[in-house]
C-alpha cells in the first residue's frame, strides 16, 4: 500500500522546548489514521509541519511521494485541512465562505460550483447558505468549517480535533461524514485527544506524547500490548470463602475479590471470558444481580507507557 | 483569480466600523468644520472691524506701529481711542471691544473669552509674531535684503488681509488639508487589517488561506491593490465632498494635488502593512498603534489646532519630515497658494521614499512562506 504521508525523525524546537521529538509517522493511501496525544502532546505542531507552514529543525516530510516544501503547489492542491479553530471569513456568507476557500484550489468557475454545492449538501448546510457565520450555532459553524476544507475534494484531509467544544449529535454527523468521505476515497489523517473517537473511526492509530511516538497499530493491536486485562464486576451479594475460591481456580481467572457484595474478577487474555464466568455462577449455584464488564482501553495503555491519564472523556 | 479578487473586496468592504471611521467619520467631521467655522467664514466675507484697545503708546520700532493701520486699513480691526489700561480692561468686560492688545517683548492679546472675533485675531497676532521673528532672522544674515521691497513681499499682514477678504477659507483650510491628511493616513488601518488574513499565525482563516497553492507574493500583491483602491475611492470621496458642497479650495493644478495625495497614500497603506508585520501581539494592539500613528500624524499637521503646524514644522523639522500627512498638507498649502511646484515634487518624493523602505521592510517579512511559529 502507498504512502501519502512519511514522515522520518521530525525534529522541531521552540528555544529550549521540543515539541516534536524525532517523530515518526506514516499515513498510508485509503486508511484513516488516528494521531492520539493529550493535549500539548504535539499533533497540532506535527501538522503544520506537514502542511509546510512551520519551519522544523530536523528530519524530513513526504507527502504524495514528493518533500513537502512552501512550493509544493501539486501536493498542496490535493489535500484539504479543517483546523481546530474555525477558519472562515465573518463578512462572507456559508455559500461564499466555501466558494471563496475553494477558489484557491479551483480556477474553473462552473466546475466550483458544482463542488462548493455538494460541500454544502455533503455537511447538510442547504437550508443555511446565506447565512453569515456570526449567525451560526457551534455545531453548523463547524459543519462549515470541515466544508471549506473539503469542498475542493482532496484525496488527503487532514482534520485537527473537529470536535473540539461540539455538541455530541453534531459530533456524530461529523464523525458519520468523515467515514463517508474515506469511502469515497479519500484518505485521512485526524488527530484527536478524544480517544473514544479514534477507537470508533480509525483503522490505524498512532498515539504520541512529548512529541514522540509512544505506540501504534490498529485498535487491537495496541490493546494487545497492554498488561491490563478485561474486569468483570458482578453483584453476588454474600459469597462463602469458599466459593470465592473456586472461583479463583477457574482458568481464566487471573484475580478474584470481594469487596462490599461486588465482586471483581480479573480475567487472563483470552475471549469469552463473560460467558465462561456466567456458566461456572450457574454450575456453583451462585447467585448474582447486576453484572458488567470492563475491557482495556488506550488509556490503560497509555497509562502504562506514561504513567499518566490520556485524558478526560467528552464532557 | 477574478473570484478571488471579489472576495477581497467584499471581505474588506464588508467590516462596517472600518467604513464607519475611514469615511463617514471624516465626512461628518468635514460637516462639523463647515458649521463650526461658518461664523469665521462670514466673519470674513462680510467683515465688520473687530474693535481693540492699545493702551500704550507705540514707538517706532514697535511691530503693531507698524501693522495696525494696515489692519486697520484693511477694516479688520478698529482701535479705540483709550490709551488707559484699566479703562480697556473695563471696555473689555463690558463687551465694547473685543481684545487688548499690548507689545512688551512680543504681541500679548487679552480677550474676555474665546469668541470667533478673537479666533481671527489670535490667528492674525499669531502669523505677524511668526513672520516677524522669521523675518529678523533672514535680515540679521541678510541684511541688504531690509533695504529692498522683501519686507514688503514677505509681509504676512498684508499677504493675510488680502486673504482673508479675497477668500473667505484661507485660514479654515488648515482643517481640511490636514482631514484630508488623516483619511489618506487611514490607509494604515486597512494596510494592517489586510494582513490579518495574510499572515498564518493571525487568523484561522489566513492559515487556511496559506496551505493553499498560491503564490504568497501574488495574493500580498492583489491584496494591496485591493486595499489601494478601496482607500483611493474614499480619499476622492471626500476630496470631492469637502471640494463641491463645502467649496474648499485646493488651488487649480489638481495633477499635483492627486500626485502628493496617492504619494501618501502608498505610504500610508505600506506603513500599515510595515506595522502588523512587525509589531508582535493581539490584534488590539496593532489597531491601536495604528489609530495612535494616525491621529499623532494628523494633529502635527494642524488638526486640531491649525498653529502646531509651525512649530512643529520650526521645533521638530525631523518630525515634520517622516510625517507623510505634514508633508501632504505642506503640498496642498504650496498648491493652494500657487507656490513654486518643486516644493511639492520633493515633498512627494521624501513621502515615497519613506513609502518604499516601509514597503520592502514589510516584503521581507511578508514573502517567508513558513513560520517559526503560529
Amino acid at each position: 500500500m502507498n504512502s501519502i504521508i512519511e514522515v522520518n525523525d521530525l525534529v522541531k524546537r521552540y528555544g529550549d522546548f521540543t515539541a516534536l521529538n524525532h517523530l515518526n509517522l506514516e499515513v498510508q493511501q485509503g486508511e484513516i489514521l488516528g494521531l492520539l496525544g493529550p493535549n500539548g502532546s504535539g499533533k497540532t505542531t506535527a501538522i503544520n509541519c506537514i502542511l509546510a507552514l512551520l519551519r522544523y529543525d530536523h528530519g524530513s516530510i513526504k507527502v504524495f511521494d514528493q518533500a513537502m516544501t512552501p512550493a509544493s503547489k501539486d501536493a498542496k492542491r490535493r489535500i484539504g485541512y479543517v483546523m481546530q479553530s474555525v477558519g472562515v471569513i465573518d463578512e462572507l456568507n456559508v455559500r461564499e465562505n466555501i466558494d471563496y476557500f475553494c477558489s484557491l484550489y479551483v480556477s474553473d468557475a462552473k466546475k466550483r460550483k458544482q463542488m462548493v454545492s455538494e460541500a454544502i449538501e455533503f455537511v447538510g448546510l442547504q437550508d443555511f447558505q446565506k447565512r453569515m457565520p456570526k449567525k451560526l450555532s457551534g455545531g453548523l459553524l463547524r459543519r462549515l468549517n470541515i466544508a471549506c476544507g473539503i469542498a475542493h475534494k482532496p484525496e488527503l484531509i487532514i482534520l485537527d480535533e473537529p470536535t473540539v467544544a461540539v455538541d455530541p449529535q453534531s459530533r456524530n454527523n461529523i464523525l458519520e461524514g468523515i467515514k463517508e468521505l474515506n469511502r469515497l476515497g479519500a484518505t485521512v489523517l485526524y488527530t484527536s485527544h478524544y480517544m473514544e473517537e479514534v477507537e470508533q473511526l480509525c483503522d490505524r492509530i498512532t498515539i504520541i506524547d512529548g512529541g514522540k511516538k509512544i505506540a501504534e497499530g490498529t485498535k487491537s493491536e495496541l490493546i494487545a500490548q497492554t498488561n491490563s486485562s478485561e474486569k468483570i464486576y458482578a453483584e453476588v451479594g454474600d459469597l462463602s470463602e469458599a466459593q470465592l475460591e473456586t472461583l479463583r481456580k477457574l482458568p481464566f481467572v487471573a484475580e478474584a475479590v470481594l469487596n462490599h457484595g461486588e465482586l471483581c474478577v480479573s480475567c487472563g487474555k483470552g475471549d469469552n471470558n463473560l460467558s465462561a464466568l456466567l456458566a461456572a455462577f450457574e454450575k456453583h449455584k451462585i447467585d448474582f444481580g447486576h453484572i458488567r464488564n470492563q475491557l482495556p482501553t488506550l488509556n490503560d495503555l497509555f497509562l502504562e507507557i506514561t504513567g499518566k491519564e490520556l485524558r478526560d472523556t467528552h464532557a | 483569480m477574478r473570484n478571488y479578487i471579489y472576495y477581497r473586496f467584499k471581505t474588506l468592504l464588508g467590516d462596517k466600523m472600518m467604513l464607519f471611521w475611514t469615511l463617514l467619520f471624516p465626512v461628518a467631521l468635514a460637516l462639523f468644520f463647515s458649521f463650526t467655522l461658518v461664523k469665521v467664514y462670514s466673519t470674513a466675507t462680510a467683515f465688520e472691524a473687530i474693535e481693540v484697545a492699545v493702551p500704550q503708546t507705540l514707538d517706532n520700532q514697535s511691530i503693531l506701529k507698524a501693522v495696525l493701520p494696515v489692519l486697520e486699513e484693511e477694516d479688520l480691526i478698529l482701535v479705540n481711542s483709550t490709551k488707559d489700561l484699566e479703562s480697556a480692561k473695563t471696555q473689555l468686560q463690558d463687551g465694547e471691544i473685543s481684545a487688548i492688545i499690548q507689545e512688551t517683548d512680543g504681541i500679548v492679546m487679552t480677550v474676555k473669552s474665546s469668541t470667533s472675533d478673537s479666533t481671527i485675531l489670535k490667528m492674525i497676532f499669531d502669523q505677524i509674531t511668526q513672520k516677524t521673528s522669521m523675518l529678523e532672522r533672514i535680515f540679521s544674515q541678510k541684511p541688504e535684503l531690509a533695504a529692498t521691497d522683501f519686507i514688503n513681499e514677505a509681509y504676512t499682514v498684508e499677504t493675510y488681509t488680502t486673504q482673508i477678504k479675497d477668500d473667505n477659507m484661507s485660514f479654515s483650510v488648515i482643517y481640511f488639508y490636514s482631514l484630508m491628511a488623516m483619511e489618506i493616513l487611514y490607509g494604515i488601518q486597512w494596510g494592517v487589517k489586510s494582513t490579518y488574513y495574510l499572515q498564518a499565525q493571525r487568523s484561522p482563516a489566513a492559515l487556511r488561506t496559506n496551505i493553499a497553492p498560491m503564490s504568497r507574493l501574488k495574493l500580498v500583491l492583489i491584496d494591496i491593490g485591493v486595499v489601494f483602491v478601496i482607500t483611493a475611492v474614499e480619499v476622492l470621496l471626500l476630496y470631492l465632498f469637502i471640494r463641491y458642497p463645502l467649496n474648499i479650495s485646493f488651488g487649480n493644478q489638481v495633477f499635483w494635488v492627486i500626485a502628493a495625495s496617492l504619494a501618501a497614500l502608498f505610504t500610508a497603506i505600506a506603513l500599515g502593512y510595515f506595522i502588523s508585520v512587525y509589531l508582535k501581539g493581539e490584534e488590539r494592539h496593532k489597531e491601536g498603534l495604528a489609530t495612535a500613528i494616525t491621529l499623532t500624524f494628523s494633529f502635527s499637521c494642524g488638526m486640531q489646532y491649525p498653529g502646531l503646524k509651525y512649530l512643529v514644522g520650526r521645533y521638530l523639522p525631523w518630525f515634520a519630515t517622516i510625517n507623510p500627512a505634514y508633508l501632504l498638507t505642506d503640498s496642498y498649502y504650496t498648491l493652494y497658494y500657487g507656490k513654486a511646484i518643486s516644493i511639492v515634487e520633493k515633498n512627494i518624493m521624501i513621502t515615497l521614499a519613506i513609502g518604499v523602505i516601509a514597503a520592502i521592510l514589510a516584503a521581507i517579512r511578508l514573502r517567508g512562506d513558513q513560520y517559526d511559529s503560529l
